[in-house]
């Protein structure tokens, strides 16, 4: 960039490089005299006192900002949605931390419980096998667990069926067993 | 600590704080104003500007007219809407006859600068020495004083001014320089008619 240019952002602070500049003014007449000249020119513009609108303009475009602000109030569907304060935010992860932990807990409990039942069942199907009365069930859950433990052809009626069909059987083939021991002689 | 411009944005948008937003006009009012007021001849003028721009900033703001979006520039943001009012205004004044300039008193800057004075004195000398400046400001070319007033008022950087005058960086400055070298030459020749008017005398 021209040492001219450079003079320029030296005076309102944005050189980057002023100790450069510096050295340049030092061994540059010329440069020197236009960096007085400016500065001059800048310290009387300096001088000026500050000038402000009326207040009373001030006031008439703050109530332009409120009533403008009160008027978008309702429009709210064309409006970002406001993001929730920080302490709502908080609470509701609290809560939510609270919700999922529980239900952790309780998802272990449950879980336990079930295979705890489960030998009980299994236990309660022999029983059944050998014709004994069930024993009664503690809950509905464990109740339905033993249900399940027990196939569908393995209960109390069909078994009794099964029994009978075999005593038929054994029946029918009686002759036969008492034929075997007898020999027939024939003529 | 003081709140940001964007944070004072923001507490006026989303939480309607209109005194967020009058904080915000009153920290920036010396500099938009002081640049509207080098731009238009007149005080009255440059409060209907002031008016006007803020006007199109709010509706700008609220979306019902334009847009803001909150990239950390407030203050740059506003100055292209004070310039365009600016310039919008200029064009209609050029349809008018020229306004007639004020007679030149003959008193020199160097006259107004060293005099001393008591307080109360001193602050009619500091107006009247702006009020001069003001004048062999408005006698440089339109470039030259727009970038001047924007560096010097609105505090803008060069880069800013760039960027807002859709020029490059090295363009503003060569204005600025001209700006200051010229203003400078008025100032020695304003010292030396002064100079000849005393001798005269």
């Amino acid at each position: 960039m021209d040492d001219r240019l450079r003079l320029i952002r030296y005076l309102y602070g944005e050189e980057e490089d002023e100790s450069a500049l510096a050295r340049r003014l030092s061994d540059d007449d010329d440069l020197y005299r236009e960096y007085e000249r400016l500065r001059d020119a800048k310290r009387a513009l300096n001088d000026r006192p500050a000038r402000r609108p009326d207040p009373a303009v001030v006031d008439q475009v703050v109530d332009e900002a409120r009533t403008a602000a009160q008027s978008s109030a309702p429009s709210t569907g064309d409006r970002s949605a406001r993001a929730p304060s920080r302490s709502w935010t908080r609470r509701l992860q609290t809560v939510g931390a609270g919700l999922a932990l529980l239900l952790l807990i309780g998802l272990g409990w449950w879980q336990g419980a079930g295979v705890s039942d489960e030998p009980v069942a299994d236990s309660a199907a022999p029983g059944v096998l050998d014709g004994e009365a069930p024993q009664a069930p503690a809950t509905a859950d464990t109740r339905s667990a033993d249900a399940d433990a027990i196939p569908a052809w393995d209960d109390g009626e069909e078994l009794i069926r099964i029994q009978r069909r075999i005593d038929r059987l054994q029946a029918r083939s009686a002759p036969d067993r008492w034929g075997s021991l007898q020999r027939v002689s024939r003529p | 600590m003081q709140p940001t411009d964007e944070e004072l944005v923001t507490a006026y948008l989303d939480e309607d704080d209109e005194q967020a937003f009058r904080r915000l006009v009153e920290r920036h009012q010396d500099r938009i104003f002081g640049y509207l007021m080098g731009m238009v001849k007149g005080r009255a003028a440059a409060n209907d500007l002031f008016q006007e721009t803020f006007e199109r900033v709010i509706k700008a703001m609220q979306g019902q007219r334009g847009s803001y979006d909150r990239q950390g520039q407030w203050l740059s943001w506003v100055m292209s809407i004070a310039r365009n009012a600016a310039i919008d205004h200029t064009r209609k004044q050029k349809k008018w006859a020229e306004v007639p300039q004020d007679e030149d008193d003959g008193r020199s800057f160097w006259d107004t600068l060293e005099a001393e004075s008591p307080y109360a004195d001193e602050q009619l000398h500091r107006a009247e020495q702006r009020e001069w400046l003001d004048e062999h400001i408005e006698q440089l070319a339109p470039e030259q004083k727009e970038v001047l007033l924007l560096r010097q008022e609105t505090d803008l950087t060069f880069r800013e001014i760039a960027e807002l005058q859709d020029v490059s960086i090295n363009t503003a400055l060569g204005r600025m320089r001209y700006a200051l070298k010229n203003l400078r030459k008025m100032m020695e020749a304003s010292n030396e008619a002064a100079l000849v008017g005393a001798l005269d005398t």
